[in-house]
C-alpha cells in the first residue's frame, strides 16, 4: 500500500510537471523555420512541421512557455485588480467597448538618443529613473551618445506643440500631453522599432514640467498607453501623476505584464480577456 | 466553361507539357495544348491526335511558335514548402477572391542608382545584401550603377531628386515597380522619408526590406517568423534565412512556371506531381 502511494505521487508529480511544460497559449504562432542541426535534444522533441532540402531539413519548433514565462503569466492573469488596471491603460475599456482594439510592443531594444537641447540635469534623472525596467523580461532600454546608435530620439521641437485638446475640453500646460507629441514606427503586428518625442521646451512656462513630462511620455509609448484620471497619482498613466524620483510598483507590475511575451501576432482586448480566461484553468497550481 | 475547365484553359495558355523521352535531346517529345489555345494558334492540320484529361480535351501538336527557350526538369517541393510560398508569391485581388494576380519576377539585370543624398555607408551595406541575395539564386543580376541613364532601380530619400510621381503622394518609406504582359518586372523605384528612418541603420534596414519585397512583388506573410524577410513584422536581426532563400531560389527556378496566378500554380502542381506518383520523372517546363 505504501509502495502504491509512493508510485501515486510520483505519477501525479511527472503529470503536473508534463502538463506545465505544454502550455501554449497562441500568442506566438509565427514559424520559423531553422536547420535541424543546430537543434539539441529537448528541442527536437518539440518540431512542429518540416521540410527537406538539397542539404539540410528546415524545421518548425513548437511555441510553448517556458516555466517562467508560466509563472509570470499567473501571477500577473489572476491578479484581478491588475488586470483590471492593465486593460484601463491598454485598451481604455471603460471608455470604448471595442474588443477589436489591438496592443503594441517594442519588440526591438530601445536605444534612447537625447538631442543636445535637453539639459543634462534632466537627462540624468530621466535616466536614473528608467533603469530598473532593464530588469524586466522582453524589455531593454539603453541609452546612447549618437544618434546612429538610436532609434528612439527625444528633442525639442522645432515647430509649436499647443496644449493637448480634446473636442472642446482644453487642457493648460500641466496636462501631461500639453506641449509634447510623440509618434512611433510600427510594423504591421503593431511592433514598434523606432520613435521621437518632441516637446515644445520654448513655450513650456513652467520649466519644471519638463522632466516629469518626458517620463510620463515615455512611459506611455513603451505600449501607447493610454492616460487615465482613475489611475493614482503615483503611477505615470495617470492624468494627476506627481514627480516622484522612481517608479511604481503599479507601473512596474503593468510594464512587467505588457512584456511578459512579446507577441508575434496582433493581440486584441478580447485576446487579453480569452487569456484572463485560460489563467483560471492553467495556473492553479502555481 | 465550368470552373475546372477555365483553370485548365488558363494553365495551359501559357503551360506546355512535355512528355519528353529518356533522349536527352528530346527529339521524341510531345507537346499538348488546350482546344482553346489550338484554335488561336494552329490549323487543323496541325493536329496529331488528342487526349482527354478529366473533361477537359488536349491536342498534340508537333511544335509550338511560343516554344523558345531551354526546357527545364519540373522542380518537384513538398507541400508544406508549396503552402509558405503560396502565401508571399501571389498577391490577392481582394481578401476573399479565389484566385490572386500573377507572380512577379525580375527577368533583366537589376541595375541601381542612388541618390545623392545617400550615405556611402549605408549604399555598401546594401551592396553587400544584394551580393548575398545574388549568391543564393543564379538568375538575379543586381549591381550598382553611377549613371542614370543605365539604371532601372532608383533608391532615394523624400527630399533628394523625386524619380517617382507615384511614391511623392507617400507619407510612409515604399517601393513601387513596374511590369510587362509577362509579369516580368522592369523598372523599380523606391523612396525612404528621411524623418521616419532618422538614423543610417534604420534606412538601412528598410532599404534592404523593401528592395527584397520588390524582387517579386511578394506579400509580407503574417505566419513566419520577424527574422525573415517574408514576415510582416520588424527584427532588429532580419537576415536572409536557409528558408528565404529557399523560397527566394523558388521563385526564380525555371522548374516553375512563371507569370501564374496562385490557381494556375496550384493545377499545374497537382497534375505534374500526380505524374511523378504515376511513375514519370521526365516533366519539363519552359518559361518564354
Amino acid at each position: 500500500m505504501f509502495k502504491f502511494l509512493i508510485l501515486l505521487i510520483v505519477l501525479s508529480f511527472t503529470i503536473n510537471t508534463i502538463a506545465q511544460t505544454v502550455v501554449d497559449l497562441g500568442l506566438n504562432k509565427k514559424k520559423d523555420f531553422i536547420s535541424i542541426k543546430k537543434l539539441d535534444k529537448n528541442e527536437r522533441q518539440i518540431i512542429k512541421d518540416y521540410f527537406i532540402t538539397d542539404n539540410d531539413t528546415l524545421v518548425n519548433l513548437k511555441n510553448e512557455l517556458t516555466e517562467a514565462e508560466l509563472k509570470l503569466f499567473c501571477s500577473c492573469y489572476t491578479n484581478d485588480s491588475l488586470v483590471k488596471k492593465y486593460k484601463k491603460a491598454v485598451f481604455y475599456y471603460e471608455w470604448n467597448d471595442d474588443k477589436l482594439q489591438k496592443s503594441n510592443q517594442w519588440n526591438s531594444d530601445i536605444k534612447v538618443y537625447f538631442a543636445p537641447s535637453i539639459p543634462r540635469n534632466v537627462r540624468t534623472k530621466f535616466i536614473k529613473f528608467y533603469n530598473p525596467l532593464n530588469t524586466i523580461n522582453n524589455l531593454k532600454i539603453d541609452f546612447v551618445k549618437n544618434i546612429e546608435d538610436s532609434n528612439y530620439v527625444i528633442k525639442v521641437s522645432n515647430t509649436i506643440i499647443p496644449n493637448l485638446t480634446i473636442r472642446d475640453n482644453k487642457y493648460d500646460e500641466t496636462h501631461p500631453l500639453s506641449k509634447i507629441s510623440y509618434s512611433m514606427l510600427t510594423d504591421k503586428t503593431r511592433k514598434f522599432y523606432a520613435g521621437t518625442m518632441q516637446i515644445d521646451l520654448d513655450n513650456l512656462d513652467d520649466k519644471s514640467l519638463l522632466l516629469p513630462k518626458l517620463k510620463q511620455v515615455f512611459f506611455l509609448s513603451l505600449g501607447s498607453f493610454i492616460i487615465n484620471k482613475s489611475f493614482s497619482e503615483t503611477s505615470l498613466v495617470s492624468s494627476q501623476y506627481i514627480n516622484s524620483e522612481t517608479i511604481s510598483i503599479e507601473d512596474f507590475e503593468l510594464i512587467k505584464m505588457h512584456y511578459f511575451k512579446i507577441y508575434d501576432q496582433l493581440v486584441s482586448a478580447s485576446k487579453i480577456d480569452e487569456l484572463v480566461q485560460t489563467s483560471k484553468s492553467i495556473c492553479k497550481n502555481e | 466553361m465550368n470552373k475546372h475547365s477555365k483553370v485548365l484553359f488558363l494553365l495551359f495558355s501559357f503551360l506546355f507539357v512535355f512528355g519528353f523521352s529518356q533522349d536527352p535531346k528530346f527529339k521524341k517529345k510531345k507537346i499538348y495544348v488546350s482546344k482553346e489555345n489550338f484554335k488561336r494558334k494552329f490549323e487543323a492540320s496541325d493536329s496529331l491526335g488528342n487526349i482527354i484529361i478529366g473533361k477537359d480535351t488536349l491536342i498534340e501538336v508537333l511544335s509550338h511558335p511560343d516554344l523558345e527557350g531551354i526546357p527545364v526538369r519540373y522542380e518537384y517541393k513538398d507541400s508544406t514548402f508549396l503552402e509558405e510560398y503560396k502565401k508571399v508569391a501571389f498577391q490577392l485581388y481582394h481578401k476573399d477572391s479565389a484566385d490572386t494576380k500573377t507572380m512577379k519576377y525580375w527577368k533583366t539585370p537589376i541595375k541601381i542608382y542612388f541618390s545623392e543624398g545617400m550615405d556611402k555607408k549605408v549604399i555598401k551595406n546594401i551592396m553587400s545584401f544584394t551580393k548575398e541575395i545574388e549568391g543564393a539564386v543564379d538568375s538575379l543580376n543586381i549591381s550598382r550603377v553611377k549613371n542614370i541613364n543605365e539604371a532601372n532601380y532608383f533608391i532615394y530619400y523624400d527630399d533628394d531628386f523625386q524619380f517617382s510621381q507615384k511614391l511623392e503622394k507617400y507619407r510612409k518609406s515604399d517601393y513601387s515597380i513596374y511590369w510587362n504582359k509577362k509579369s516580368q518586372i522592369y523598372k523599380g523605384y523606391m523612396r525612404i522619408i528621411r524623418k521616419r528612418m532618422f538614423s543610417n541603420k534604420l534606412a538601412q534596414e528598410k532599404i534592404k526590406d523593401l528592395f527584397f519585397g520588390s524582387l517579386g512583388w511578394f506579400k509580407r506573410s503574417h505566419e513566419l517568423g520577424c527574422n525573415s524577410y517574408f514576415s510582416n513584422c520588424y527584427s532588429e536581426n532580419k537576415q536572409m534565412s536557409e528558408f528565404d532563400k529557399q523560397l527566394l531560389q523558388y521563385h526564380y527556378s525555371y522548374g516553375i512556371c512563371k507569370g501564374t496566378t496562385k490557381l494556375s500554380f496550384e493545377a499545374q502542381h497537382k497534375r505534374h506531381k500526380k505524374s511523378l506518383k504515376d511513375g514519370r520523372t521526365d516533366i519539363y517546363i519552359i518559361n518564354n
